[in-house]
This record gives structure tokens, C-alpha cells and sequence, in this order.
């Protein structure tokens, strides 16, 4: 009935709704060729000889233009499919224009990227009234597809769209996957599938997405039967070791630059798992996370360096060999964490995040002042670290450093994991929920966080080990609070106080700038946005923890009372 | 009311910059008692919890929880002592399951699930663990919550959530169970099986208990001892039969600037005085 009486103002509605999406779409399309960066990802095909990087944007700014317009609103349950046609005519109409404005003015004093060659990319190389006609109407095509697919249920969605991701992420890193697939024998036989000379072929395009969509199928076709809580329990762990096992062999496969790249992965993970531990469980917001990461650098240089700065040159203290030296500079991290919380003990949520950021910051300069100079070197650092040896063996390659940090890391994941089900770790949580109360049930502050910031520090420290034999050499200038904050945005992508969250947060923050070098600058974009779009669409991160994806599920009791111990 | 005093303040009091929240309140509480602090809205009731528990420190006075003095410890020390307490507004661990929650009640005597002993996974932290969890769900079962420890706090219903703090509150081990408005939002059958809950307690428990509430019948009927606040200043104490008859009592609810939530409670007084039969039986 009421349906009936919006009659009168609804087509106005969805008439604005789809000016507006294609308004929006357009105004997005030319905003990115204006800053360069539609030309610049034109150089890379995702299909080869079909479809640029710069296409397939195009294209999927009109697709989502057309998806968002059939969203329903407050005011409109039910929005009619033409806004979404309407939405992608709009779009091509103000791109074309805007082609035919470049063609026709000189812009490139005010955007050096407005050239020609731009214009004929934005409008697929269509020209004059006919072109204008048919981009007009592939266009609202495009978004016409974008609406039917909004318009699919839930089920089909979320098949369609990790199978649209993979052949985009397939064709986008060919560079990347072709080094890994040329690394042995096995996998130069399935080379030829997938990637002709010049990237991702069709045959590829479509090979990728019927095999990512039967992936995608998988969990529906095996549906848990009602009812058994154990097969949950492994079934949790499925992501992990798939990780696990990608981070085995793709370091091999991948040769020095990849595995430098996932030695660097590694060390955040370390990190982020210490981070997660003061965040993620006790809620302590740390800014000053660094410190703790330097300080088992600069330990582990003191130590163990062939320099004038290492202790065996001036005092009695011998050279250390990495492996005793590791030890120490945990501790000293550890040592470095308890000193830390002691001043910020009282400070709570924001207040905290600044009181540490100083705490960090001094950390930083301190190092780099003069006054610790004869000490630590001061701006030129401490040189000639030696890499760690077993017998023979020299963990000398990028490749042997990963494998070290992977063992770390999997150490600090366990002790991490033991932790969260220990009695401190229910108190560092109940301190995160609600202090006072927490406080009001015997847990001692102090102790709780101190401990917390103890374990994050050994943590950072056990990575700035690693890093500093990694580079060999430890200068103040690599231990900016850009660090603490990548750290801190890595685990909140990843999902707070989840131990698989921080391994696939620390591989999209860290390992995507590396995977688009030839972006330039641009990537940090990449980096914001893959931020926004996370908090955006999936603000409990991207594996959350079980215990925050417990609220999202339908509260349903399981019969029985019997008493399931943690182990 | 027998047995020993063992809750005692002293001149207590709490000023929050020029306002006096309570004015050198003396109060004592016997053991094995059900005690119930009323008072209109604002009359300090929460605050004197606040002192007493020290989640806020007095400004002066003393507090004497069994002869040992309480005021100016630590929340978790005081704790340790033998009190615990629940909270006007429900504040559970809402992301923790309702076990978890009792769990953490239990900190203080899990001292032998040390957090190396976890790392290491040592057995005798495995043993204290589990027999924690079935303690923690024996007590879950006592508030009426069996078999809900796996379900995560904020998910439970009203009554349930409130029913968790009490069982959070008794895994402490309290000598001394407070109770901040217990029944607060609950229904009239809600409320009644509530009353006797509290009384269960304090009879197959053998814990005191002092409460903060506003149902005034079921005040009169459940407490051995009431205790008026109003204006941060105690108007009466004693048995239910003398507080109801006390004229000040009467003029402070009827008196104290027409809120209506005091006048109601004020109403609730009177009739309770005009029918004395009802009286404590305890």
C-alpha cells in the first residue's frame, strides 16, 4: 500500500539515484586519470592482449556504479533496475566527454598526465558520435551487469567474487607468479596454461576462475553436519596451514627478491604477533612499538658486530655468536618493555597511544643523539654484523634468514596461542573489556600490563635479532614510527587478537607495496585504500578472531553442560 | 541480627570537588546479614559502594572489612579480602563467554595456572585449569545458567547477564557479596525469584550481603538491616519495622523536590507502614 502512495516522488528518486551513481562513477574515472594513474596501470594487462589493469579499473568503477545504484535505501526498498543502465550511460557519457575535452584542450600544464593516447584509453578507442554511442551503451551494459549481480543472492555472490578476485589477482602479479612457476620443473609443465609470453591468457583467465570457483564451492558442498563441534575445531585451523604452507614453499620457489620480500613479510609478522598480544588481548594501544624492535637490533650489533662499537672491542665482554646473542637481545627488549609500561601504566586508550608514540620517539633519538653515540654510533649506526652460522652453514641468503624467521615466528605463534587460553591471558582480555572491573576481580594491574608489554617487547625484540643480522648493519633512521604504525595497521587488517590475521594482514600491508613497485609512490594509495576498504567493508579484520566472529554468530545453545576444559 | 560486625565504616565520606556524594557515613554490617542501603536518586548510594569496594578512594574516614583495614587498598586487594560486588549497569566482559567470565572471577585462586606453566603446558596448570572450568560451571549452574558457558555474554538475556555478574561476583569467594540494584529492570515474578535467590545465598552460602535497591517490598522483606542515605547523609538505621516508622524517612521521600521516581518509592514506604503485619521474618 505504501508502496503505491510513493508512486509519485519514486521515479524522481531513482532518477536522482542514477545520475548520481554515474555522476560519481565518472567523477572517479576521471580523477584517477587526472593524477597519472590510469595511464600507469595500463601498462600492466591483467589478460593478455584483452585487458589492462587500467581497463579492468574502468570498467569496475561503472560495475560497482551499477551495483551501488541498486542498493537499497531508507526511502527505497526496492530500487528499479533502470537506474543502474541509467547509472552506466551517465558514466560513459561525462568519460567520453571528458575524452573529448582533452582531445580538444591542451591540458597537460595542468595535469601532465591528460595526453591523447589517455583519452583514446578512456573512451576503449572509440571515436566520434557512433563510438560515444556504443561506449554509452556498453557502458550502461557494464552497469547493468553490476546491478544483476547486487541483485544475485548472497550464495552466488560470494562464489562470483573470489573467483573475479583470483583471475584479477592471477593477471595482476604475472610477474611475480611467472617467477615462481619457471623455479622448477612440476610447475614450467603447468606454466603454458595460464601464461602465454605476455601475461595471463583467456584460456588462463577462464581456467583460474572455474578452479577458484569450485574452491569456492568447496565449504558449501561439504556443510558441516549439524551439531559436531570438533570438526569446527580443525576446520578452524584449514586458513592457517594453508598459510603455513604457502609460506613454505613459496620463498623457494620464488628465488632471492621473493624471499626477501617474505623475510620482511616474516619480521611483521613477529611483530605484529607481539603488537597483537599487548592490542589484540590487553587492549593496550602502543605507538612506541619500535622500540622494542630496535632494541634487539642494537643489542644483538653490540654483541655479536666486527666494529669498534661492539662490547668485545672495548670491554671484556667476547663476541657473541647470533645464537647467544638472540637470547639477550630478547631480554634486553623485554627489560626494554617493563621500563616502557612502567611510566604509562595509569594511561588509558588514546592518551595511551600518544603517551607511547613519545616514548618511542625518544627511544629513536636518544639512539641517534650524540650523547649515545660512542655507544651506538650514533646516525651511522653499527656496522658488520656477521649472519648467523650452524657448524658449516651460514644463514647467508635471504632464502635461510626467511626459514630462521619462519621458525621464530612459529615459536612466537605457539607461545602466543598458549598465552590467549592461560589465565593472563583471560585477564589481559577482561582488562581490554573493562579495567575497573577487572581490577575489582583480583587482577593486578601492574603486573598484567607490564607482563603484556614484557611479552610484545620480546616479540619486537626476537624480529629486530633477525632484521639487524638481516641487514647487517643497524642505523637509527630504520626504526621510524612508520614501523610501529605499519605493525599496528597490519593487525587491525588482519582482525585483532586473531594469530592467522596477523600472518595475512602482515602479506597484504606489507607484501602488496613490494608486489607493485613499478607503482611508484602510488602504491602507498594501494596501501590507504586497501585500509579504508577493510575497515570499510570488514571492520573485524579479515580473519577476525573466534572470539569476536562468536558475537556475529546466531547465539544457539548447544545442549549438555559438560565442562570443555582449554587445554 | 547476630553474629560479628563485619563490615565497618567509619565517618566515611567522598566529595567530588565542592560536592559532598556522601557525608562521613558510619555504617555497620553483621555477619550472615542481608543489609539493604536505600535512598531517592542521587542520594550516594552507588557512591558509598564505590568507597567501600575503594574503586574509588574515600576522602575520609575508615573502612574495616573483618577487623582489617580496607580503605585506601588497591580494587584487587580488597577483593582478595573477601568482598565482591555487581554493578548498577551490567558490566560483564561482554566478549568473553559467560565461563570465561567466571574464569576471570576465579583469578585470584588460579594462582597455579601460572601463564609459563601455559607455555609450557605443564599438567599440574592443566588440572588447575579444568577443575576451574567444572568449579566455573557448577556456579553457573547455582545462578540457573547450565550449560550457557559457552555462550558469549553480551548474547544472554537481561536477567541472565545479571544472574553471570552475581556468579562472576561468587567466584571471587566473597565473604561479603554487594549487590547493586539487583532486580533493576526486572518484571514483578523476575524480582520475587531474585529475593529468593539472594536469601539462598545467604543461607546455604553463609555470605552477608549488602545491597542497593529501589523495590522497597522486597527491601522490607528480605533485609534484617536498612539503611537510609539521603543527601549523602544516613536518616535511619535498623531493622525494617523501625525504618519504615521513621518520620525523617518518610520526609526525605516525600520531601526531597518531587522527583517521581522518590515520590513512588516514598508511597511504597508509607503503605508499608500503614500494614505493619508485614514484617521481617529474620
Amino acid at each position: 500500500m505504501s508502496m503505491r502512495q510513493d508512486d509519485g516522488k519514486t521515479p524522481s528518486l531513482q532518477l536522482r539515484r542514477g545520475l548520481t551513481a554515474g555522476a560519481a562513477a565518472a567523477l572517479i574515472a576521471i580523477y584517477l586519470s587526472s593524477v597519472g594513474l590510469i595511464a600507469m596501470m595500463n601498462a600492466r594487462p591483467v589478460i593478455a592482449n584483452a585487458l589492462t589493469l587500467a581497463q579492468m579499473t574502468l570498467l569496475t568503477i561503472v560495475f560497482l556504479a551499477g551495483a551501488l545504484s541498486q542498493r537499497p535505501s531508507p526511502q527505497d526498498r526496492t530500487p528499479a533496475f533502470w537506474t543502474a543502465p541509467l547509472a552506466g550511460a551517465v558514466a560513459g557519457l561525462l568519460v567520453a566527454g571528458f575524452a573529448g575535452v582533452i582531445l580538444s584542450v591542451n591540458l597537460r600544464p595542468v595535469f601532465i598526465a591528460l595526453v591523447p593516447p589517455l583519452a583514446r584509453l578512456l573512451t576503449f578507442g572509440q571515436s566520434g558520435v557512433d563510438g560515444t554511442a556504443i561506449l554509452v551503451a556498453g557502458s550502461a551494459l557494464v552497469a547493468s551487469a553490476g546491478a544483476f549481480y547486487q541483485r544475485l543472492p548472497d550464495k552466488v555472490r560470494r562464489l562470483l567474487f573470489p573467483a573475479a578476485l583470483s583471475v584479477l589477482l592471477c593477471g595482476m602479479f604475472q610477474e611475480f607468479i611467472q617467477v615462481i612457476l619457471q623455479s622448477n620443473a612440476l610447475f614450467r609443465w603447468l606454466a603454458p596454461w595460464f601464461y602465454g609470453w605476455d601475461g595471463l591468457t583467456a584460456t588462463g583467465a577462464l581456467i583460474v576462475f572455474a578452479v577458484a570457483l569450485a574452491a569456492a564451492a568447496l565449504p558449501l558442498v561439504y556443510r558441516k553436519p549439524a551439531g559436531a563441534g570438533d570438526v569446527s575445531s580443525w576446520r578452524r585451523f584449514v586458513p592457517a596451514l594453508f598459510i603455513l604452507l604457502l609460506l613454505l614453499l613459496v620463498p623457494i620457489a620464488g628465488g632471492p627478491y621473493i624471499a626477501q620480500v617474505f623475510l620482511l613479510i616474516g619480521l611483521y609478522v613477529l611483530m605484529g604477533m607481539g603488537l597483537n598480544l599487548e592490542l589484540g588481548l590487553a587492549g593496550l594501544l602502543d605507538l612506541g612499538f619500535v622500540a622494542f624492535f630496535a632494541t634487539g637490533a642494537y643489542i644483538t650489533a653490540i654483541l655479536t658486530a666486527d666494529s669498534p662499537l661492539a662490547l668485545a672491542h672495548y670491554t671484556a665482554i667476547p663476541s657473541l655468536s647470533f645464537w647467544l646473542a638472540m637470547p639477550i637481545a630478547v631480554l634486553g627488549a623485554v627489560l626494554m618493555g617493563i621500563l616502557f609500561g612502567i611510566p604509562v601504566l595509569g594511561v588509558k586508550g588514546d592518551y595511551l597511544a600518544v603517551a607511547t608514540l613519545g616514548l618511542g620517539e625518544i627511544v629513536r633519538i636518544v639512539v641517534q643523539s650524540d650523547a649515545a653515540a660512542p655507544l651506538l654510533g650514533g646516525a651511522q649506526g653499527i656496522l658488520q654484523i656477521p649472519k648467523p652460522q650452524v657448524g658449516g652453514f651460514q644463514f647467508g641468503s635471504a632464502v635461510s634468514l626467511f626459514y630462521l624467521t619462519l621458525a621464530a615466528a612459529l615459536f612466537a605463534a605457539y607461545c602466543a596461542w598458549r598465552l590467549e587460553r592461560s589465565r593472563l591471558g583471560r585477564a589481559w582480555i577482561a582488562l581490554r573489556e573493562d579495567e575497573d572491573v577487572a581490577q575489582a576481580m583480583g587482577i593486578n594491574l601492574v603486573q598484567s600490563k607490564l607482563l603484556a608489554y614484557a611479552f610484545g617487547a620480546a616479540f619486537a625484540g626476537l624480529a629486530g635479532s633477525i632484521f639487524a643480522v638481516m641487514v647487517n648493519s643497524v642505523f637509527p633512521s630504520s626504526f621510524q614510527l612508520l614501523m610501529s604504525i605499519n605493525v599496528l595497521a597490519l593487525i587491525v587488517v588482519g582482525g585483532l587478537g586473531s594469530l592467522s590475521g596477523v600472518v595475512l594482514g602482515a602479506l597484504v600491508l606489507i607484501g602488496l607495496p613490494e608486489a607493485l613497485r613499478e607503482f611508484g609512490e602510488f602504491r602507498y594509495l594501494f596501501y590507504g585504500l586497501a585500509l579504508i576498504l577493510t575497515m570499510r567493508l570488514m571492520p573485524e579484520g579479515l580473519l577476525p578472531a573466534s572470539r569476536r566472529r562468536r558475537r556475529l554468530v546466531s547465539p544457539i545453545a548447544v545442549g549438555g553442560s559438560t565442562p570443555v576444559a582449554r587445554p | 541480627m547476630t553474629g560479628n560486625v563485619v563490615l565497618r565504616a567509619v565517618g566515611m565520606g567522598k566529595r567530588f570537588g565542592g560536592l559532598v556524594a556522601i557525608k562521613a557515613l558510619d555504617l555497620e554490617v553483621h555477619e550472615r546479614a542481608i543489609c539493604s542501603i536505600i535512598g531517592p536518586n542521587g542520594a550516594g548510594k552507588t557512591t558509598a559502594f564505590n568507597c567501600l569496594t575503594q574503586l574509588i578512594s574515600p576522602s575520609n574516614g575508615q573502612v574495616y572489612f573483618s577487623g582489617t583495614r580496607i580503605d585506601g587498598m588497591l580494587p584487587d586487594m580488597v577483593v582478595a579480602t573477601g568482598i565482591s560486588r555487581t554493578y548498577q549497569t551490567i558490566r560483564l566482559f561482554r566478549n568473553m563467554t559467560a565461563r570465561e567470565n567466571v574464569l576471570v572471577g576465579m583469578h585470584l585462586h588460579l594462582k597455579h595456572s601460572s601463564w609459563w606453566g601455559s607455555l609450557l603446558n605443564l599438567r599440574s596448570n592443566r588440572e588447575a585449569e579444568l577443575q576451574a572450568a567444572l568449579e566455573a560451571d557448577r556456579l553457573l549452574g547455582f545462578v540457573g545458567l547450565a550449560g550457557k558457558g559457552h555462550m558469549v555474554a553480551d548474547h544472554l538475556s537481561y536477567g541472565e547477564q545479571r544472574r553471570l555478574e552475581i556468579a562472576r561476583a561468587l567466584a571471587t569467594r566473597p565473604r561479603l557479596l554487594m549487590l547493586d540494584e539487583p532486580v533493576a529492570g526486572m518484571n514483578p515474578s523476575e524480582t520475587a525469584e531474585m529475593a529468593v535467590f539472594i536469601r539462598r545465598l545467604r543461607d546455604e552460602l553463609g555470605i552477608t550481603i549488602l545491597l542497593i535497591e529501589h523495590q522497597i517490598k522486597m527491601v522490607m522483606e528480605l533485609s534484617d538491616q536498612v539503611v537510609v542515605l539521603d543527601h549523602g547523609v544516613k536518616i535511619a538505621d535498623g531493622i525494617p519495622a523501625e525504618v519504615q516508622r521513621n518520620p525523617d524517612v518518610i520526609k526525605a521521600y516525600l520531601g526531597s523536590g518531587g522527583s517521581r521516581g522518590a515520590k513512588r518509592v516514598a508511597t511504597g514506604i508509607q503503605q508499608a507502614a500503614v500494614s505493619p503485619a508485614r514484617e521481617s521474618q529474620s
